[in-house]
């Protein structure tokens, strides 16, 4: 991208906010930031940034609220900055809709590299179009319509389904596409695979809980098949 | 109360045996009681009865015989004829009394003449030789002796039946009688008597077994009651309670131990609690720790890379700053990692993985690949926690480099449904002593040993990620030298999370926190052990 990666970072904590701005600044991103999660809707809508970086623990609306108000309307890149990497939050924070988590103290290289692999979800790479039974994926135009109507998808939804579509009816294990999707090339959580094609499920399915298009192969991972 | 059924059968079982022994002690004390009691009143009621059957017939039959003696002989002569004699005996013996007679005397040619109405049973020879004595003998009359000649009697048997034998001699001269009346009926009398008394002492007998059976179940059952709760409070129920009735001392016993169990519960929840504060005090802390923690940590970049354009005698200070940040980060990982096994909040995220992928990831993570061998054919699958795994895997390595020296030779085998990964190095192996407690936290083998590069936390958390899968690591020395820890994992650990279906949902809850997500970018730093 030619452009500078415009961020918004919403963090209540001064220090952690203040490091963060500066580490990420000299990473060379534009950085905005909001101490509440209020103040941090406020400037989305003010400023529209490429991506956000989200603390969980907000005074007033926390976190994962944030994430669910954004997601309502924007399919923005969002990643959580998690303080407390218990189970609960890290599985509510996918739930609620983010991209993609790190845990405090994060090192601002770290943070960067997820940043950037975030945002290369959106990059076009290839320009033909692909067909699932009533889902047509338009790699060119980076759309995804389904019974010719636009879906929002966020861009590692997108990414997600872009990664299964280039093999139809293969098998991909969570590591594979964690390495794929997310750029983990070690030791990736699986928990976001599931989180992110849970979210896809309920937005390409007919019924989100007896998938057709997204199928899950035990013991494997997932695959997309061309419904019958 | 919820026992499965066989383990309360066998808790029937061992509660049978065990009251056996003091209910049959009860039984017996009752019944040696119950004995006692009936057989003397028995043998008193017996013998009193005997006594006054036997003297009652013996009197009416001796007074009778006395008075026909001295009437049917009176009329006779001195010397009376043999026929005479007879005659007077069977009117003797045609009493009521319905004995025999014997009458002796002396005719008058001097010959003695013996006249029996039975001549089988009484004469001569049947008479016993001491009674005939005392009868014919003749004591002097004195003031307290006013006859020479007195009436004996005595009891014999003859051919096994019960007799009464008396006889007298005239006084002043005349014959001498004997009387023989059997005894059968009295005796007859006297043996239902016995079979009565001892039927009773034998009803008595059962009566009072059945009574100790009573008063035993009456007695046990709550000793049994308090035996089941004894038992449920040390299995570690402290809710359990007894219920109290009456005022005995049984339900003081359950009073106390109502008591006791109640102020043990009490004990332990205050423990559990303070244990429970102090748990939430390291976790708390160590929270509070990262929030400075990260603020630093972002900035030791910017110092980082800044240091070589910064003044010589600045930089290793700067150096220093950022080495240490990173120390710090990750002790206060590994403390959280602690607390986290300690609360019982650490969860797995299990995936099917290829062990041998796992293991070689995480050398070359951390740039081992120079020292260490490996020895796994890659298609080894597991279904475990692969972060989970690669802790394991980095504290067994790391500690085996620090402490053992190169080359580490790491093998994966499969043994059945386990995993065995084998981490030896060829260092000078481990002190026996201090074998026992290389899994321990902060241990240090010796007190005096310098400061070590690793939190002291590595083995003790590479051994609860061992345990939360199901697996053990077990550490020892091997033969040809060296030291050998060994990780032994189930192939399998989805039996151990709450949902076996962890694969597909995302909100299962059967998901961990996530330590080191960053693509192992400050690898090797958490492998660190304590020996």
């Amino acid at each position: 991208m030619a452009h500078v990666p415009f961020l918004l970072l919403i963090e209540d904590d001064d220090a952690i906010r203040t490091a963060l701005e500066l580490s990420l600044s000299r990473q060379g991103h534009r950085v905005v930031t909001a101490a509440t999660g209020e103040d941090g809707l406020k400037l989305l809508r003010e400023q529209r940034p490429d991506l956000i970086v989200l603390d969980v623990m907000l005074p007033g609306i926390d976190g994962f609220e944030v994430c669910r108000r954004i997601r309502r309307t924007d399919q923005l890149p969002i990643i959580l900055l998690t303080a407390r990497n218990d189970d609960i939050d890290v599985v509510v924070g996918l739930e609620s809709g983010a991209d993609d988590y790190v845990v405090k103290p994060v090192q601002g290289r770290v943070l960067d590299a997820r940043i950037r692999a975030v945002l290369r979800r959106g990059e076009r790479e290839s320009s033909d179009s692909a067909t699932f039974g009533s889902l047509v994926i338009d790699r060119s135009a980076m759309t995804v319509t389904k019974n010719g109507e636009d879906l929002q998808l966020t861009p590692t939804e997108l990414r997600l389904l872009l990664e299964l579509s280039r093999r139809p009816g293969q098998a991909l294990s969570r590591q594979q596409l964690l390495r794929l999707v997310w750029e983990h090339d070690y030791l990736g959580d699986s928990r976001l695979v599931d989180a992110c094609v849970q979210r896809l499920r309920a937005k390409v399915e007919d019924v989100p809980s007896s998938p057709t298009l997204i199928r899950t192969v035990r013991g494997v991972g997932y695959r997309l098949d061309t419904p019958q | 109360m919820s026992e499965p059924a066989p383990g309360r059968l066998r808790g029937v079982a061992s509660g049978l045996l065990r009251w056996t022994s003091l209910r049959l002690r009860l039984v017996v004390v009752f019944a040696l009681v119950a004995l006692t009691a009936a057989v003397s009143a028995s043998g008193i009621a017996y013998w009193l009865n005997r006594n006054t059957v036997l003297d009652r017939t013996q009197n009416a039959a001796l007074k009778d015989f006395r008075t026909q003696l001295e009437e049917r002989t009176r009329s006779l002569p001195l010397h009376p004829a043999c026929e005479e004699l007879r005659d007077a005996a069977r009117q003797m013996a045609a009493g009521p009394q319905n004995y025999a007679v014997l009458l002796l005397a002396k005719d008058g040619a001097g010959r003695t003449c013996t006249a029996t109405t039975d001549r089988e049973l009484l004469n001569l020879k049947t008479v016993p030789a001491t009674l005939q004595k005392a009868v014919e003998q003749r004591r002097p009359v004195d003031a307290s002796n006013k006859a020479p000649y007195h009436l004996y009697w005595q009891r014999q048997e003859i051919e096994d039946d019960p007799y009464f034998v008396a006889g007298a001699k005239l006084n002043g001269g005349g014959p001498t009688g004997y009387m023989l009346k059997s005894l059968a009926t009295e005796r007859q009398d006297l043996n239902s008597l016995a079979w009565s008394l001892g039927v009773a002492t034998l009803l008595a007998l059962v009566g009072s077994a059945l009574l100790a059976q009573a008063a035993a179940t009456t007695v046990l059952r709550p000793v049994q009651r308090l035996g089941t709760a004894a038992r449920e409070l040390g299995e570690g129920k402290l809710d359990t309670r007894l219920r109290v009735t009456g005022t005995d001392e049984l339900a003081d016993l359950s009073r106390t131990f109502n008591r006791t169990a109640e102020r043990l519960q009490q004990r332990v929840e205050e423990l559990s609690a303070r244990e429970a504060s102090s748990r939430r005090f390291v976790a708390d802390m160590s929270h509070e720790l990262r929030t400075p923690l990260t603020a630093i940590t972002a900035v030791t970049e910017v110092l980082e890379d800044e240091a070589e354009s910064l003044d010589p005698m600045i930089a290793p200070a700067v150096q220093l700053v950022v080495s240490e940040t990173r120390r710090l980060n990750d002790l206060v990982e590994n403390l959280m990692e602690v607390t986290r096994f300690d609360a019982g909040t650490a969860r797995l995220v299990l995936d099917d993985v290829d062990v041998a992928d796992q293991v070689t990831a995480c050398i070359d993570a951390r740039a081992w690949l120079d020292a260490v061998e490996l020895d796994a054919e890659r298609g080894i699958m597991a279904r475990l926690d692969p972060r989970r795994l690669d802790v394991i895997l980095a504290n067994l390595i790391g500690n085996a480099l620090k402490h053992g020296g190169s080359p580490v030779r790491v093998s994966v085998r499969t043994e059945g449904d386990s995993l065995l990964v084998r981490v030896r190095d060829h260092g000078p192996g481990i002190p026996e002593e201090v074998l026992p407690h290389v899994f321990d936290r902060f241990y240090k083998a010796s007190a005096s040993r310098p400061r070590s590069e690793g939190s002291g936390l590595g083995l003790s958390i590479a051994l609860e990620n061992a345990h939360i899968h199901g697996g053990e690591i077990t550490a020892a020395n091997s033969e040809e030298g060296g030291a050998v820890f060994t990780l032994r994992l189930p192939r399998d650990a989805s039996r151990l999370t709450a949902d076996g279906e962890s694969g597909s949902e995302a909100g299962s809850g059967a998901s961990a926190e996530r330590k080191r997500h960053d693509g192992g970018s400050d690898g090797g730093t958490t492998a660190e052990g304590e020996r």
